[in-house]
């Protein structure tokens, strides 16, 4: 069905993809600099549940057409993980990260490459950097406490969030894949594939997300959601892979908490979809994530999993 | 004289090794290094590098995306350190410092599990399937392992006995968490809170702050869940039952919406009934899946909370 727009919001979006073009191209994943558009054989979401989550990865990818569906030969790949802390179900597994930059370089990858701000020790200490050396990729780091190493990024749909700070490195690169581990998130319930590109943001702005003072604004707890939410219009993954093996349903985004074992690989290009989705794995819904409904309002996918096909298969 | 300057050389390289591994936040002195465990006392478990100290806003460095609600329940400081063993397994522990007592039992009864069993350690202490809670004092002190092996679980328990020790300092748990009634009430299902983040973690009632909750608790029960949230004044918690009988009757996700008095009755999306009263300085809320069962408890919760006070203000 065709989604109607309004000439307000035609002139934004014009005025956005410009905004974005003039500073290197946010729009990076649906519209590669090697000119080949990714376009996924399968555009709903693919889910696969199994013990080896390396296959799981393969398979999932291998459901939406396969990595070269996202990944033009001679391209350069980043890959936004979550290193966040080696808290058992706080990070993205080494075995999912394995699987994908294998791929990336099947495909014909000139370079794939992890970006991070989060330091070395955190990559260290989760077992991703071993990842990287074995399959050959790089990891990049932008120091979040030096300003010089982000640019602004204007967000002319943003409601709470008119600016964004993005890493420069992220501009270095053709394709960009998103693979958060989906798991809870004090602060608004759930974190996946959204919530994930504030890793490219820099501390100080993702700090204005975060209000510190719950207690003067009533409207604070919408705040964040809001701010993730108008990010993702100036950022679009080209390929979402999301860890939803083993995660941390209480206590997120750090841990320890209680933990869940879905056993699942979830991949695609929705990133909505795949948050109502995911958000699923331990009893919530969409229309209760403040920040997919924002998504949505956005445009920026479909939160009714009804209207999305999903195939999910066990191996 | 030679002893002299090394003593003095010492102090003096110990203080720098001690400053290099903080955060830079030069506004309160570092006080909390000595409750870190003597070597002797954890035994065959060994300090594995530096510890890390993080205060204000620098816990967003170390809790990247979740430290609002350590905020929330007001934060002092928090020290992260690691201990390894022979065989080679790790332990990473955390201790965050509150501002008193009650703050620091917030956050424990925030950040622990509901799967383990409590264990006698500093005031509270609650060992889950790989990591463990304790409250003593204004402290809260978090060790996680990797694994479930006795092993790990011993070393747990023995690091935060030796951390537990060391704070020379008791709790007592807040008076409100007494308003709830004892029977049936869960182990370990207590919730206190200190805002509305807190809150919204434990329901989400909607997606602004329509309780302005500076203090409440929160209890499971087999049948129902009871929030008390407590205000300065009659005045103050009448005001914010009616600014939250308002925002609920608009959010399409309630039904069924009736109000008797100062009780205001609801149903959610899911079919859990909402008995919502204002009296005194509180808000009493209960909610469950029985429409019977729930004003049944109202009445019962209403009642203790009645006698307690008249006790008190006998005494």
């Amino acid at each position: 069905m065709a989604r109607q727009i309004s000439r307000r919001k035609f002139f934004k979006t014009s005025a956005a993809i410009g905004a974005s073009t003039m500073v290197g191209g946010p729009f990076l994943g649906s519209c590669s600099k090697t000119g080949k558009p990714a376009r996924a054989a399968f555009e709903g979401i693919s889910v696969i549940q199994g013990e080896d989550y390396f296959k799981n990865t393969l398979e999932a990818v291998g459901q939406l057409g396969g990595m070269e569906c996202f990944v033009p030969k001679g391209a350069r790949v980043a890959i936004l993980a979550n290193p966040q802390r080696n808290n058992p179900g706080a990070f993205t597994k080494p075995q999912i990260l394995k699987a994908a930059i294998r791929m990336c370089k099947e495909a014909g990858a000139r370079e794939v490459a992890c970006i991070s701000q989060l330091p070395d020790q955190n990559w260290e200490g989760c077992g991703l950097k071993a990842v990287l050396s074995e399959e050959g990729a790089s990891l990049l780091f932008a120091d979040r406490s030096d300003a010089s190493q982000f640019r602004t990024v204007p967000i002319p749909d943003g409601v709470a969030l008119k600016e964004a700070q993005i890493m420069n490195v992220f501009y270095d690169y053709d394709v960009f894949i998103d693979m958060p581990i989906t798991k809870d998130h004090a602060g608004n319930k759930f974190t996946g594939t959204m919530k994930n590109l504030m890793g490219l943001n820099s501390g100080p702005s993702n700090r204005t997300f975060h209000k510190q003072n719950w207690r003067t604004d009533i409207n604070a707890i919408e705040h964040l959601d809001q701010c993730i939410a108008d990010l993702n219009t100036v950022i679009k993954p080209g390929l979402c892979i999301v860890d939803a093996t083993e995660f941390i349903t209480t206590n997120g985004p750090f841990g320890p908490g209680d933990i869940i074992k879905p056993k699942q690989v979830i991949a695609g290009t929705d990133r909505v979809a795949i948050d109502a989705y995911c958000c699923t794995l331990w009893g919530l819904e969409a229309k209760d994530i403040i920040m997919i409904n924002k998504a949505q309002e956005h445009g920026l996918g479909e939160m009714d999993l009804s209207k999305t096909e999903i195939r999910k298969q066990s191996i | 004289m030679k002893s002299l300057i090394f003593i003095c050389l010492t102090f003096v390289l110990s203080a720098v090794c001690v400053m290099s591994s903080c955060e830079k936040e030069p506004a309160e002195p570092v006080v909390s290094l000595p409750i870190l465990p003597d070597s002797e006392a954890i035994a065959p478990w060994k300090p594995a590098g530096d510890p890390n100290i993080y205060r204000g806003e620098a816990l967003y460095d170390f809790i990247d995306g979740g430290a609002e609600i350590v905020h929330e329940y007001g934060f002092r400081q928090a020290i992260s350190h690691s201990y390894e063993n022979d065989a080679g397994k790790g332990i990473n522990l955390e201790v965050y410092i509150m501002e008193d007592p009650a703050s620091a039992y917030g956050l424990y009864t925030f950040r622990t599990g509901k799967n383990g069993h409590s264990v006698e350690i500093g005031d509270e202490a609650f060992l889950e399937s790989y990591y463990m809670n304790v409250w003593k004092g204004s402290h809260v002190i978090t060790l996680i392992g990797f694994d479930s092996d006795a092993e790990t679980m011993a070393g747990l328990q023995s690091i935060a006995r030796a951390l537990a020790d060391k704070v020379d300092e008791q709790g007592k748990r807040p008076s409100l968490v007494d308003f709830l009634i004892e029977t049936g009430l869960r182990p370990n299902r207590i919730t206190y809170l200190r805002g509305p983040l807190a809150l919204f973690n434990r329901y989400a009632f909607d997606t602004n702050d329509i309780f302005g909750v500076e203090e409440g608790v929160a209890g499971d029960y087999d049948t129902h869940r009871a929030f008390i949230l407590a205000y300065e004044s009659e005045s103050e918690g009448r005001s914010r039952f009616q600014t939250a009988v308002t925002h609920l009757q608009k959010n399409p996700k309630y039904a069924d919406a009736r109000i008797e008095g100062n009780i205001f009755h609801i149903r959610d999306g899911r079919g859990i009934n909402l008995n919502i009263e204002s009296f005194d300085r509180f808000i009493l809320i209960v909610m469950g899946e029985d429409p019977v069962e729930v004003p049944d408890q109202r009445v019962k919760q209403k009642q203790r909370i009645l006698r307690l006070i008249e006790e008190e203000m006998k005494k």
